[in-house]
């Protein structure tokens, strides 16, 4: 029965209007049945509609039982299908079913089905079309109106076909009433369509719509008016049926399709009741007229009706839209124009204010200008670099630049080079905004480079944001000023010399310019020149006498160099108003600068000195009466003046210059005697500088009439007057031509010596005698030295290095004899032969021609003698002149050939020696061993036996004997604990082996100690040992070092004499070892005359000095220093322990066998610091100092402070005195003590194991001055508890006191 | 020997003035006793000891100073002492009751003036 039918929504019920999908969702089930629920209600609901509907339109049967000109299920159908959807067709279905099956012809069953599918399919395929064409069903647009009649009508087609041809098969009708059947069918159906669809989807609107009573009351009374209309000209006989649609037009026009729907379903239902009822117009009417009246009638109805309606919707709605159109529009017309005007209103103002503020500005650039250009003072206006912009003419005028050429300068510019800094200074603060403005004074350079001084105001403007603008400048011309105040100062100036320079009793003159140009002159000045008017005339022309004199060409000189000029004595005349007088000044000429620094002027400044040269002169003068008494003295005498020049010299000392005395006066010794001249003035500038003498120079001159040179010693000696005042320099001089001789010769002698010491060979010797004897004689000579031959009868040549080889051979083996020549009769008369003239000499009868020959005239013989008087050969010397030596010469001779004795015999002494040498080294070995045994027992007993005990300071001692076949050396050490607490060590080491080291070994350490108990410091102990050293033991050496060590404060002062550095080795290895070497002076033994420097160096708790002998460090084929450096390695690696320490050390440094001895001693001070003290000492009151100072040190260590410590000290040492005292007795015995320190509480034990003559605490009686009562009064004072236990072993003195310095 | 203590004496118009100069205990107290009392015969209107320069002394040494001014006394002259006050020597005179024998002032320029 279905085809063509969408069917998914109806089974599955999902084509309904959208349900709640969360509603779903949240109980699906539930939902889903109540839904179906709704469904079903629905379809029975449609059903029904659809079956009343049916029986209404039934009644209105005009062709058999069921062909109705008006079908109203169709309506219902079409409704509900549109509305509520496609599946509630089976309700339309069944309705429809139920509706045909009483009135179908048979087989009716049959038909009824046919008929309800017709029924069925024509409103399913209405509401497709409708769909189709976007039906709207409000049928509010025209088109909606003509939508549903095309689909009313299509579709309705459907269901008249399907019906009447199922009415036709079963006979209802036959062929010729088919088309009249299916005509009333088909419009029937199409009314109800049109009829009752809109009237039911109107209904369903009209639900929501609120109804106003005065509405309501218009739908009423318009309703009744229609129905009686519609009835009236139903009823009536005519054809006044049109009479019903101005009533429908006007229903329609009022209520649109709300009232158009009922309306039109109102008068056609009442038509349809007329022509069943065939009223007046149906009367008569064939059914086919009735029908197609009656069809049409109600068409037109519901076409109007509707058409109406629909029209006048979409004119209301149009109208609408454009109301609200226009409604918009104006709003929006009247927004804009409120903004426009807001616009103009702010518009009108800004251009208001804008040509307000224009006006000012205008108002305002114009006063500016009018004042900036026609302003007296300059005016400026720069960019904020100072570049100008603007000048006014004012400034243009004052500077000499037009605008033209400042433009783009900065005032910087034209500032003078010595303004800018404090103008730029001040500018830069001005920009930096430290500043709103300034006022200077600086110089503006013009054009032509002078310049204008200005004060100048400079200001800077800012725009809003504070940007700097421009710079304004005022500027004001204040050059006169300016010039007026430095005149008026300069006239002030010179007021205030004038009168500053009058009362100066010296001359003073003021220059200026090249010309000196006279500023300025004094009283003084015009007292001598003359009083006239000076001031601005050139010196040369005012007092051309200082010209002539000199003085203006040294003025130039000042001028141009501007270094002062100074004379003590210069001379100067002046032609003033006393006769012409010649005087002497003391002068000064000054340059004067100038502010750029050169020369200006100059201030000469002259004391008038004359009367004080005149006095000196006159003193001078008046010694004259000693010229007699110097004249014949036998030293040379001068005196001087302070030019150098002779002023007075007596006749000794003239003759040695060759010139009578009076020639020399007034002249200086460089015109008498140029070549003495440079040491002679030097000496006596000298004694002009220093007023002190200059002594015994020594001057050798070849005078010009002698033949030799001849020496003085010159000495030079202020002469003054009782004031002081030096007149002059006086020189005495002695003649020592002679001493110089015999220097030189002794000097000579000494070289020989030395020859002779070197081991030279004799001849060597003998020729350099010769030598010295040819030099030393006065005159030309030849030396020539014979030898006795071993029998004593001939001479034989010794050396004659210049005498002729012929003479020499001649000569050579001569006789010893009365008669022959002068060398063999002195050999043999052992007396010197001096021969004055050869050629008259008997003992040269036979060589005399050979001597003249050789230029020989003269011969002088000299015998050489031993000590026991043998003649061991002779000197002679010829001269080349005839004539007897002088008596220089013949002591030359005499020492010569003593000289020569010395060389001679020395040969013969050299042999025996040799001999004796042999036998000695024989007698030595044997000597060696006992002695070496005897000095190793002696040194080792001359060493300490045992280290002082000394609670603080810790000491190690080795001394390593050097192995057997070397003799034992003088090592020694040495630590002497002073009385002042100090502890004095010492090591040293003497020069040598054996007993006598030994020996002196023993003597040194003693001495030492004795140094050290007087309390000698360490460079005076040295000194003492140096001078016993040389007493003791002469040429001996040894070397030394000795140190102080102070245990408050660990400072060591110590000297070394030549000893070997000590080295430091810092506690816990913090640094590395160091060697100390300060304080070193050459070894003991060398020259009394020596000084021994000392030096300091701390000694930390901790830290170790190590002295030792070089025997330690020094190693055959090692270097000293390589030898410094393994001891510095072995120092650094070694153990704390003081003694491990020592051991390790000298075990790395020596290892087996010692070459030399070697000692050591390290030296360790150690902190009290946290240690308790324990000490016994001997009960004698000499331990006292040496105890305290341990106790003080031990406190102080531990921390207590000075007072308490000063408190604790006396405390302690009332109570160790009292035991010393009266402990004992006069027996011996020992007091103990024993201090410690815990929590800062500090406990001090005095314990001796004497017998107590007296009780230890005295009664208390107020007997004050009994010693002991007072210390155990002081004791109680300053402890804070003191017991005291008495025992048959002894007595404890216990004192305990807090310290508070010390608590933790 | 290094001494431990010394006395130095000078003449300030008709005062005699003795320093003490160091440390004095039992080891020394007979030397200084014997030098101050070698000072007391020069014939002078007034005996002062300073004991500014003096680093230590003990109940011996203050026994001294007692047995001089006691010798003073009776020969009718007058001892002073200069100690400056604060000092430990201070302390210890005027604990042992040293100003009841003889006033101890604080510098020789007051005691003078």
């Amino acid at each position: 029965m279905v085809s063509g039918v969408p069917s998914w929504d109806i089974w599955q019920g999902r084509g309904g209007p959208l349900h709640n999908v969360s509603e779903v969702a949240l109980n699906p089930t539930l939902a889903l049945r109540a839904e179906r629920l709704r469904f079903v209600l629905r379809l029975i609901g449609v059903g029904v509609a659809y079956y009343v509907a049916a029986r209404i339109g039934l009644s209105f049967a005009l062709v058999g039982d069921n062909v109705t000109p008006m079908w109203p299920p169709t309506g219902v159908a079409v409704a509900a299908l549109f509305t509520l959807g496609y599946r509630v067709w089976p309700g339309i279905a069944l309705a429809a079913f139920a509706v045909n099956l009483p009135i179908s012809p048979e087989p009716s069953a049959l038909t009824s089905v046919a008929i309800a599918a017709g029924n069925t399919i024509a409103p399913v395929v209405a509401v497709l079309l409708l769909r189709a064409l976007s039906f709207d069903e409000r049928l509010e647009r025209l088109r909606d109106v003509v939508v549903i009649v095309i689909a009313a009508l299509v579709s309705m087609l459907i269901s008249a076909a399907g019906g009447t041809y199922s009415i036709y098969l079963a006979g209802e009708v036959d062929a010729s009433r088919f088309a009249e059947a299916l005509g009333v069918w088909w419009t029937g159906d199409a009314t109800g369509v049109l009829l009752v669809a809109p009237l039911l989807w109107q209904l369903r609107r009209a639900k929501s719509v609120r109804i106003e009573p005065r509405r309501a009351l218009e739908a009423a009374i318009l309703g009744i008016g229609l129905t009686a209309v519609t009835v009236a000209v139903l009823r009536a006989a005519d054809p006044l049926i049109f009479l019903a649609f101005p009533v429908l037009g006007i229903v329609a026009w009022r209520f649109r399709q709300a009232g158009a729907a009922p309306a039109v379903l109102t008068v056609s239902l009442l038509a349809v009741y007329a022509a069943f009822h065939e009223w007046g117009p149906f009367a008569g009417m064939s059914l086919l007229t009735k029908m197609l009246v009656l069809q049409s009638f109600n068409a037109a109805a519901a076409f109007s009706g509707f058409f109406l309606a629909a029209a006048l919707s979409e004119r209301m709605k149009s109208r609408r839209a454009l109301e609200d159109q226009a409604v918009a529009l104006e709003d929006m017309v009247r927004d804009r124009t409120a903004e426009l005007s807001e616009a103009n209103k702010q518009l009108r103002t800004e251009v208001g204010e804008r040509l307000e503020a224009e006006y000012q500005l205008q108002q305002r650039e114009e006063a500016f200008r009018t004042v900036f250009d026609s302003a007296a003072i300059g005016m400026a206006q720069c960019d904020p670099e100072g570049r100008f912009l603007r000048v006014n003419v004012a400034l243009q005028r004052l500077i000499g630049y037009s605008i033209d050429d400042l433009s783009g300068r900065s005032f910087l510019e034209i500032t003078h080079t010595d303004d800018v800094p404090r103008t730029l200074d001040l500018f830069e603060r001005l920009l930096l905004g430290m500043l709103s403005s300034f006022d200077i004074e600086s110089r503006l350079i013009r054009p032509d480079g002078s310049w204008v001084w200005a004060h100048t105001s400079i200001s800077l403007v800012r725009d809003g944001d504070g940007a700097a603008r421009y710079v304004h400048l005022l500027v004001q011309d204040v050059t006169a000023r300016r010039r007026a105040e430095a005149l008026q100062r300069a006239d002030a100036e010179r007021a205030r010399l004038q009168r500053l320079f009058s009362a100066v009793p010296a001359i003073v003159l003021v220059t200026s310019g090249p010309n000196h140009v006279i500023e300025l002159v004094n009283n003084a000045f015009l007292n001598l020149a003359g009083r006239r008017d000076y001031a601005g005339q050139p010196l040369r022309e005012v007092v051309p006498e200082m010209a002539l004199q000199g003085h203006a060409a040294i003025m130039d000189h000042v001028y141009e160099t501007g270094e002062s000029y100074s004379a003590g004595e210069a001379l100067l005349r002046f032609d003033g108003p006393d006769e012409p007088e010649e005087r002497y000044f003391s002068i000064v000429y000054q340059p004067i600068p100038g502010d750029d620094g050169s020369v200006e002027g100059i201030l000469a400044h002259a004391v008038d000195v004359t009367e004080t040269i005149r006095g000196r002169q006159h003193v001078i003068e008046s010694l004259a009466f000693l010229d007699t008494l110097l004249r014949t003295a036998p030293a040379g005498f001068a005196v001087f003046d302070q030019h150098l020049r002779y002023v007075r010299i007596n006749d000794r000392l003239a003759s040695v210059n060759g010139l009578p005395a009076d020639a020399h006066l007034g002249r200086t010794m460089r015109e008498i005697a140029p070549d003495l001249a440079d040491a002679h003035d030097d000496a006596i500038r000298r004694v002009l500088e220093t007023g002190a003498p200059v002594i015994d120079i020594e001057i050798a001159a070849t005078v010009t009439h002698a033949t030799m040179t001849r020496h003085w010693l010159a000495s030079y000696y202020p002469v003054q007057t009782p004031d002081g005042d030096v007149l002059g320099v006086g020189m005495v001089v002695v003649e020592i031509t002679e001493r110089k001789l015999a220097e030189r010769l002794l000097s000579g002698q000494n070289e020989v010596l030395e020859l002779l010491a070197r081991g030279a060979a004799q001849v060597d010797v003998l020729a350099s005698v010769c030598a010295l004897a040819e030099e030393q004689s006065m005159g030309e000579t030849r030396a020539a030295i014979w030898l006795t031959d071993p029998d004593g009868n001939r001479l034989t040549l010794g050396a004659a290095p210049s005498l002729p080889p012929t003479f020499v051979r001649m000569l050579d083996g001569v006789a010893i004899g009365p008669m022959s020549a002068s060398c063999g009769s002195a050999a043999h008369l052992k007396q010197p032969i001096e021969t004055g003239d050869i050629s008259t000499d008997p003992r040269w009868s036979s060589l005399r021609d050979m001597a003249a020959a050789h230029g020989l005239r003269s011969a002088w013989s000299w015998p050489i003698l031993s000590a026991d008087l043998i003649v061991l050969g002779v000197v002679d010397l010829y001269a080349t002149v005839p004539r007897l030596p002088s008596a220089l010469e013949r002591q030359l001779i005499e020492r010569l050939a003593t000289t020569s004795a010395i060389a001679i015999e020395r040969g013969r002494a050299e042999r025996e020696r040799q001999r004796l040498l042999e036998r000695e080294r024989e007698v030595q070995a044997l000597l060696y061993q006992r002695e070496h045994r005897v000095a190793e027992t002696l040194q080792r007993s001359l060493l300490p036996e045992r280290l002082p005990d000394i609670p603080g300071i810790e000491i190690a001692a080795r001394y390593i004997p050097a192995s057997a076949d070397v003799e034992v050396g003088g090592d020694w050490y040495d630590v002497i604990p002073m009385s002042d607490g100090r502890i004095s060590v010492a090591i040293g080491d003497i020069a040598g082996h054996g007993i006598t080291a030994a020996a002196a070994m023993g003597q040194m350490r003693m001495a030492l100690r004795a140094y050290a108990i007087e309390g000698l410091s360490p460079g005076d102990a040295l000194g003492r040992l140096n001078r016993l050293l040389i007493e003791l033991q002469p040429g001996a050496m040894s070397t030394v070092l000795y140190g102080q060590l102070d245990l408050f404060n660990g400072e060591l002062v110590f000297s070394s004499a030549g000893h070997p550095p000590p080295l430091l080795i810092p506690p816990d290895g913090s640094d590395p070892p160091a060697y100390q070497e300060e304080g070193l002076s050459p070894p003991l033994g060398i020259t009394t005359m020596m000084e021994f420097p000392e030096t300091t160096l701390t000694l930390p708790s901790g830290a170790t000095l190590l002295l030792y002998t070089d025997g330690l460090v020094e190693k055959r084929g090692e270097q000293i220093d390589d030898g410094l450096t393994r001891l510095m390695d072995a120092a650094a690696a070694a153990p704390q322990g003081i003694e491990a320490a020592s051991d390790h050390i000298v075990a790395a440094m020596i290892g087996s066998g010692v070459s030399d001895d070697v000692a050591l001693l390290a030296v360790r001070p150690v902190s009290f610091a946290g240690r308790r003290l324990t000490l016994t000492r001997p009960a004698l009151a000499s331990t006292v100092p040496e105890v305290r100072r341990i106790v003080r040190r031990w406190l102080l260590q531990n921390g207590a402070d000075d007072d308490e410590c000063f408190d604790m000290l006396i405390a302690f040492a009332e109570a160790y005195t009292n035991a010393v005292q009266h402990a004992y007795g006069h027996a011996d015995g020992w007091v103990q003590i024993d201090a410690d320190l815990e929590e800062g509480e500090l406990a001090m034990i005095v314990r001796d194991h004497g017998a107590w003559k007296a009780p230890v605490v005295p009664p208390s009686s107020n007997d004050g001055l009994r010693p002991s009562g007072r210390g155990f009064m002081i004791i109680r004072e300053l402890m804070e508890s003191v017991d005291v236990i008495s025992t048959v072993d002894g007595t404890e003195v216990r004192m305990r006191r807090r310290l508070e310095a010390a608590s933790p | 020997m290094t001494e431990l203590g010394r006395v130095e004496s000078e003449r300030i118009g008709d005062v005699a003035v003795a320093w003490v100069v160091g440390e004095v205990d039992i080891s020394n107290a007979d030397e200084i006793a014997d030098s101050l009392a070698a000072w007391i015969t020069v014939p002078a209107d007034r005996y002062v000891i300073n004991l500014g320069k003096t680093e230590y002394l003990d109940s011996i040494a203050i026994s001294v100073l007692f047995r001089l001014a006691e010798r003073l006394r009776t020969a009718n002259a007058r001892l002073d002492l200069v100690v400056p006050s604060g000092t430990p020597a201070r302390r210890l005179l005027e604990l042992t009751g040293m100003p009841t024998i003889a006033p101890i002032a604080e510098s020789l320029d007051v005691l003078l003036d």
